[in-house]
């Protein structure tokens, strides 16, 4: 327990900053991607954030109350709140409760606590849940089952209308069915999963190509369109968390940069199908979520600001070379989980030199003559 | 939520490199931002409404007493050269300085010494050895009590030197900063003499800055007494013999800069034209931002030198004195006054007036406190000294020091509530933004968990003994942990590892308790001998026995033995028992003799 057994003495100036304070401006930012989401693909997305947050506080106030620690005190650090609503914006909307409850506890529990609880974690909590769930379970977790859609053509609903609002609970809670009006055709959405470049890669680059010469229209509803909105909110909240200096520009900036150049280098007229475009890799996938906010998780990503450039260009080459040469499904956890294994390292790497301390060069060379 | 790091970056970066672009007059053009920093609220304006306050006035009469601490300054306590019941005149010296290094002590009213060894109440707080006034009140340091007479009397016949500083030699005038007593008075104590003594010195700077919220006493100052800053500031360079002397003032502090651009301006238009490039003296304006205004700080935002790791400046050639101490030099060499007063801010949203004084040093700070209007209801707490690095006056007869350049009598506005309990601070999030506004380029949290874990190695590595203890990281951290006091006690853990001495001062004291235990366990014999004779006497008389003179537990009645056996066995059982402890008493005091001459 943190108990100050001194006498507090100076500095007696208020603290600026609170944890609460820290989180609820993290859940603030996140609140304009939340609302893209929901127009774009329906309550389900709002189904999943309930899900994981009145779970996630019931499982952190257990686990508080098991680790013998005042429940209320640590609860109202709001964290959990915060890992809560990344992994719903992860997680498909479609998607059954079952899903959403083993996450966030995979999230809480494996990704959090097992680790010495926040502030400890090695790993990004939301990060490691969403991979964990991709591995376990990944049909739910690919499969993108969405009430108004461009798969439905036939028959398009609107998803925020009182019957798309019923199709999504009937999605989440599978029972529901049974009590629906008409017969309830589940039909995965071909456009909508997690990341595009899965479908350039696999299965239809024809479909991409045919509805980006159609033209894009921001706010028709579909998934066509959605990605792009969405990733354009992640930035706006991205950019309010900077304003707000919470969060520091070299993470989010050397990601994005590195992804850019990157797509930018490889990127050929005619070969979209295999190598994307560089707007494709920023704005039709995950990478924004990530840069701005699951890369700079404080916590897991190293603090020297030298070290905060390492760790985001490794990011970003990560990412980028997941999704181009690897074989997995999404490249953003992946490319995150991997490099938060090599913060402490690069923390201690890259320690800042103290005023009136020879430089990091200088060290490098007196230590470089004493072995020569 | 975010006023420390939103204006920080347009008053840091922006206004100084747009007013510098435009061509600005003062803007140094060698200016080096300083690494991290904050830009709290300055609430100075509090304190800047009236003029400075002299202290014997019809305003702000003299205290009943002055207490006057031993040492307040960095270096050895000064020695006593009064004693109880003199009557000393102002200016008197009461207490001369011990050695070289030392400094002297002048009454600053006249009256009668009532004590010479009044106990201060220690500060609570576990305070860095290294800022050694604090350590000296945390060691019931002892003060001269001064009972004042009112008269406010100067010693008859005592004639106040007064002739031109211009045409005294160096050393003369070193000599005159020795005898009044001056050591620096931005707030570390460092007698002024000893600085003045160094050699090959290139650059003078006179500490304007002032960067802490609520303290306006240079800035008073320098409104008011411009001219005397600046001669002082010339007599220091006259003494130390550096090239230039430049003057850094917060560029905030409008009215103090026209007050000292004024007086230098006036100064270069009387030199000698030829003359004019040679005094070197100019004014600099620095961007407020805290802590600039620490030595190594404003030496590096001035000049772009870093001071190596546990050096002094003066090893660089260059000397930092701040406009206070400028003005008591001024003042000890032009007319001979020794530091007896200094500018103090009474300021804080728990007073009714707050305002700049002038006065006595030891004055108690609950008579400054009555003069401005103490409101107790909104009083969290008296910090002498600013909110970010004063410390707290938990007795309000706590004097005020030389190096005391504010009384901040906090309200809930102004200063975190006082903490009543021990308060749980949450877990480091290692949100870094501690590393973002420390002045020293550490790393804090990596200090914190070295500091946390007693890794004393890893502390040392990553700089703990550069930490200044300005407290940014303090401010800024969302967990609030409190940084400073993790740092303060690792480097006090350490230093006192690393110190014999202190380890055998702790062993005497060990041993000595040994000692007193094991004589008090011969007395503890020699008491029940004694007692035992008692009874001896008693049955010896005939007296019936209690059971309270027998035995010191009363027995409960039921099961009462002696009461069966009769008075010849009684005394033959005392007599056993009077043989038994003469044999215990005689083994422990053999054990003790041995012991000390062992010692011996």
């Amino acid at each position: 327990m943190n108990n100050v057994s001194h006498k507090v003495s100076s500095p007696f100036l208020k603290p600026v900053y609170s944890v609460p304070g820290v989180m609820a401006t993290v859940l603030l930012a996140l609140l304009p991607a939340a609302v893209c989401y929901t127009w774009f693909f329906g309550a389900g997305f709002l189904i999943n954030l309930l899900i994981t947050s009145t779970l996630g506080l019931l499982l952190e106030a257990l686990v508080m109350r098991a680790r013998g620690k005042p429940v209320f005190f640590y609860l109202g650090d709001l964290s959990i709140l915060v890992t809560a609503a990344l992994l719903s914006f992860a997680l498909p909307p479609g998607s059954p409760w079952w899903i959403a409850t083993s996450g966030i506890f995979i999230a809480c529990f494996f990704g959090k606590h097992v680790f010495g609880g926040l502030g400890h974690n090695v790993f990004n909590p939301a990060a490691l849940a969403y991979v964990s769930l991709l591995i376990l379970f990944p049909l739910q977790m690919t499969g993108w089952y969405l009430p108004g859609s461009g798969s439905y053509a036939e028959a398009p609903i609107d998803p925020l209308s009182a019957y798309g609002i019923y199709t999504s609970l009937q999605l989440s809670f599978p029972w529901l069915r049974d009590f629906a009006l008409t017969p309830f055709p589940v039909r995965p959405d071909g456009f909508a999963t997690a990341t595009p470049l899965i479908e350039y890669k696999f299965a239809a680059p024809a479909r991409i190509l045919m509805a980006e010469s159609d033209g894009f229209t921001l706010w028709e509803r579909g998934a066509r369109t959605g990605w792009e909105m969405l990733s354009v909110s992640f930035t706006l909240g991205g950019l309010f968390l900077l304003w707000r200096g919470i969060i520091s520009w070299h993470i989010p900036f050397t990601v994005v940069a590195v992804v850019f150049v990157l797509s930018s280098l490889f990127y050929q007229p005619g070969q979209e199908a295999i190598f994307g475009s560089p707007w494709l890799h920023l704005f039709s996938t995950s990478t924004l979520i990530g840069a701005f906010f699951i890369a700079t998780d404080p916590a897991s990503s190293p603090s020297s600001a030298l070290g905060k450039v390492i760790y985001g260009a490794l990011i970003g080459i990560a990412m980028y070379s997941i999704r181009i040469w690897g074989s997995y499904l999404d490249s953003v956890a992946l490319a995150i989980l991997a490099v938060n294994m090599c913060s402490p390292l690069i923390d201690q790497l890259t320690a800042r030199t103290p005023l009136g301390h020879p430089s990091r060069f200088k060290r490098w060379l007196s230590a470089w003559k004493k072995t020569a | 939520m975010t006023h420390l790091r939103r204006s920080f970056f347009i008053t840091k970066y922006l206004k100084p490199w747009v007013l510098r672009l435009t061509g600005k007059a003062g803007w140094a053009t060698t200016l080096h931002a300083l690494p991290g920093g904050i830009a709290p609220a300055s609430h100075k304006a509090l304190s800047l409404q009236q003029k400075i306050i002299r202290m014997p006035s019809g305003e702000l009469g003299l205290p009943a007493q002055l207490i006057l601490p031993l040492r307040q300054h960095l270096g050895p306590d000064s020695a006593l050269v009064v004693s109880v019941g003199d009557y000393v005149y102002k200016n008197q010296l009461i207490a001369a300085a011990n050695g070289e290094k030392g400094v002297g002590l002048h009454a600053p009213s006249s009256g009668y010494i009532s004590s010479i060894n009044y106990a201060l109440l220690p500060m609570n707080e576990a305070h860095d050895p290294e800022r050694s006034w604090q350590q000296a009140l945390n060691r019931h340091q002892t003060a001269i009590v001064i009972d004042t007479d009112g008269k406010h009397a100067v010693q008859p016949g005592l004639l106040a030197a007064n002739c031109d500083w211009r045409v005294r030699s160096p050393d003369e005038l070193r000599q005159a900063v020795f005898d009044a007593g001056i050591c620096g008075m931005g707030g570390a104590g460092f007698p002024t003499a000893i600085k003045l003594g160094a050699s090959a010195i290139k650059t003078l700077i006179i500490n304007g800055a002032e960067c802490e919220p609520f303290i306006t006493a240079d800035e008073a100052l320098m409104r008011e007494h411009a001219a005397e800053v600046i001669e002082g500031a010339l007599i220091i360079q006259r003494i130390c013999g550096a090239q230039s002397c430049v003057i850094g003032i917060e560029a905030d502090k409008y009215q103090a800069i026209d007050a000292i651009q004024g007086v230098i301006n006036q100064i270069m238009s009387e030199l000698q034209p030829a003359n004019a490039g040679q005094a070197g003296l100019s004014l600099t304006l620095i961007p407020p931002i805290y802590p600039s205004g620490g030595e190594k700080q404003l030496i590096r935002i001035m000049t772009g030198i870093q001071v190596a790791s546990g050096k002094r400046p003066v090893e660089v050639g260059v000397l930092c004195h701040s406009v206070a101490t400028a003005r008591a030099v001024y003042k000890a060499v032009s007319a001979g006054e020794p530091l007896t007063s200094r500018i103090t801010t009474l300021t804080g949203h728990a007073l009714k007036t707050a305002v700049n004084v002038e006065v006595m040093i030891g004055t108690p700070v609950s008579h400054l406190l009555d003069f401005a209007g103490v409101q107790h209801a909104q009083l969290q707490r008296v910090l002498v000294g600013g909110p970010l690095m004063g410390y707290e006056a938990s007795d309000l007869d706590t004097p005020v020091l030389k190096t005391s350049n504010c009384l901040l009598a906090g309200s809930e506005l102004d200063i975190a509530p006082a903490v009543t309990q021990s308060k749980p601070h949450r877990d480091c999030i290692r949100c870094d933004f501690c590393a973002t506004v420390c002045p020293v380029k550490l790393q804090p949290q990596t200090l914190y968990f070295a500091a946390r874990h007693q890794h004393h190695d890893a502390s040392v590595e990553n700089g703990l003994f550069d930490c200044i203890e300005c407290g940014a990281c303090a401010v800024v951290c969302p967990s609030h942990i409190p940084l400073v006091n993790y740092y303060r006690e690792e480097k006090a853990v350490i230093r006192t590892g690393n110190d014999t001495a202190q380890q055998a001062y702790w062993q005497s004291l060990f041993e000595k308790h040994q000692q007193r235990l094991s004589v008090n366990a011969i007395d503890q014999q020699q008491r029940k001998l004694d007692k035992l004779q008692h009874k001896l006497e008693a049955i010896a008389v005939g007296e019936p026995l209690t059971k309270t003179a027998l035995t010191k537990t009363p027995v409960p009645p039921v099961v009462a033995p002696t009461a069966s056996k009769s008075t010849e066995q009684i005394k033959q059982e005392i007599e056993a028992a009077v043989a038994r402890t003469r044999a215990k008493k005689a083994e422990l005091q053999k054990k003790n003799d041995a012991t000390q001459d062992a010692d011996k």
